[in-house]
């Protein structure tokens, strides 16, 4: 059962991690209003693929009592694949907005 | 039960003769006749407009009927309505279904979805769009152009447009696609697939080919040298499979990055 959670808890901070990559790289990427609704819509998508996996793992009804790593988990894998494209020549992107996007998805998703 | 019948002279009264050997309509119940021209006028009027869907399950079609006259009913400045996905598929594999309303109007989704779940029992998925917004998204968005390519709506929808290439988009299309590399262990055979068939249809789309449901599932074919069936049955060589993954996905990144990159010069 800790096996199963631990990977319960893998992939739950990859879905995550891609809703805060998400948020962040699509202030950066939409300019027109119309678009920036819809796109928001589709992370939504990611976000009930989140919280599906959030529902899986114990306890479902309090603040996971890891939440501190996962946090650190999904903060240092959101900041590594933003600086991946920041490297790239990617630009616009606000690496500071990192930790607030990651509490709040977090704290949307009831983990932390 | 329908039953067409000719109107016979009689010397009194005229009448109709139906079979003696017939589900229902027993002798001294009562019954509705209208001329059979009518029928076909009202079928007419409530047709539905088949994309790459051949055929679909009566009680399908039944749910689709309903879905589309609740939403009509519930939305106002309506220009069409669109039934997608896996729903359209053979069979009842699907979990819930996705309806695309076309229109300028805003609705509660979460409302909407709930009477149609009390009409028909089923779990809907809604997608919200402005006539250009699904312009806009037929044009840059390899997903639109999948998720349309094979559907049932209510109105005639005629989507031949060109392809405008907005790499930061198709950044965010595929970075979803990554969480298949990491959770290959803990993902089933449809995330797997949908993830797959994510990365293909950008692949498509990048290299100006078409972009639809048949075309994806042969280049999927095609490039893991599986059906797209075993990844949906996850029934999968991991190592082989993993490793063209993530040779198309580097690829693809590459190639979106560079995008990216130059479309920053440029401006």
């Amino acid at each position: 059962m800790v096996q199963n959670r631990n990977k319960l808890i893998v992939i739950f901070i990859g879905h995550v991690s891609n809703v805060a990559v998400h948020r962040i790289l699509m202030k950066a990427a939409i300019e027109k209003e119309g678009l920036a609704e819809k796109y928001l819509k589709e992370t939504r998508g990611s976000f009930v693929i989140a919280l599906e996996y959030r529902r899986k793992i114990n306890p479902t009804d309090r603040v996971l009592p890891d939440a501190f790593e996962v946090r650190e988990e999904i903060a240092r894998k959101v900041k590594s694949e933003l600086m991946l494209r920041i490297s790239r020549g990617y630009s616009g992107i606000e690496l500071d907005s990192v930790g607030e996007a990651v509490n709040k998805v977090l704290r949307e998703l009831g983990a932390a | 039960m329908e039953i067409i019948a000719k109107v016979s002279k009689g010397s009194k009264m005229d009448q109709i003769y139906i079979p003696r050997n017939r589900m229902g309509m027993a002798v001294g119940s009562y019954v509705v006749i209208r001329p059979a021209g009518e029928i076909e006028r009202k079928e007419k009027s409530g047709r539905l407009y088949y994309y790459d869907v051949k055929e679909l399950e009566p009680i399908k079609l039944e749910i689709v009927n309903r879905i589309f006259s609740v939403v009509e009913r519930s939305v106002d400045e309506l220009e069409n309505i669109i039934i997608t996905g896996s729903f359209l598929d053979e069979g009842y594999g699907f979990n819930d279904i996705d309806v695309l309303v076309v229109g300028n109007s805003e609705f509660n989704e979460r409302e909407l979805g709930k009477e149609i779940e009390r009409e028909t029992g089923m779990k809907t998925h809604f997608l919200s769009v402005s006539n250009s917004e699904l312009a806009n998204g037929l044009e840059s968005d390899p997903f639109y152009q999948v998720m349309l390519s094979r559907c049932i709506t209510k109105k005639r929808f005629v989507y031949k447009i060109g392809r405008k290439i907005n790499y930061k988009i198709l950044d965010l299309h595929l970075l979803h696609s990554k969480t298949l590399i990491e959770g290959f262990d803990v993902l089933n055979g449809i995330e797997k697939y949908k993830f797959t068939r994510n990365m293909i249809a950008i692949y498509l789309f990048v290299k100006g080919r078409k972009v639809g449901r048949k075309e994806v599932d042969k280049e999927i074919k095609k490039i893991f040298g599986t059906d797209p069936l075993n990844i949906k049955n996850d029934t999968l060589d991991k190592k082989n499979f993993l490793e063209r993954y993530k040779g198309i996905y580097n690829r693809m990144f590459d190639l979106i990055m560079k995008g990216i990159k130059d479309g920053t010069k440029q401006k």
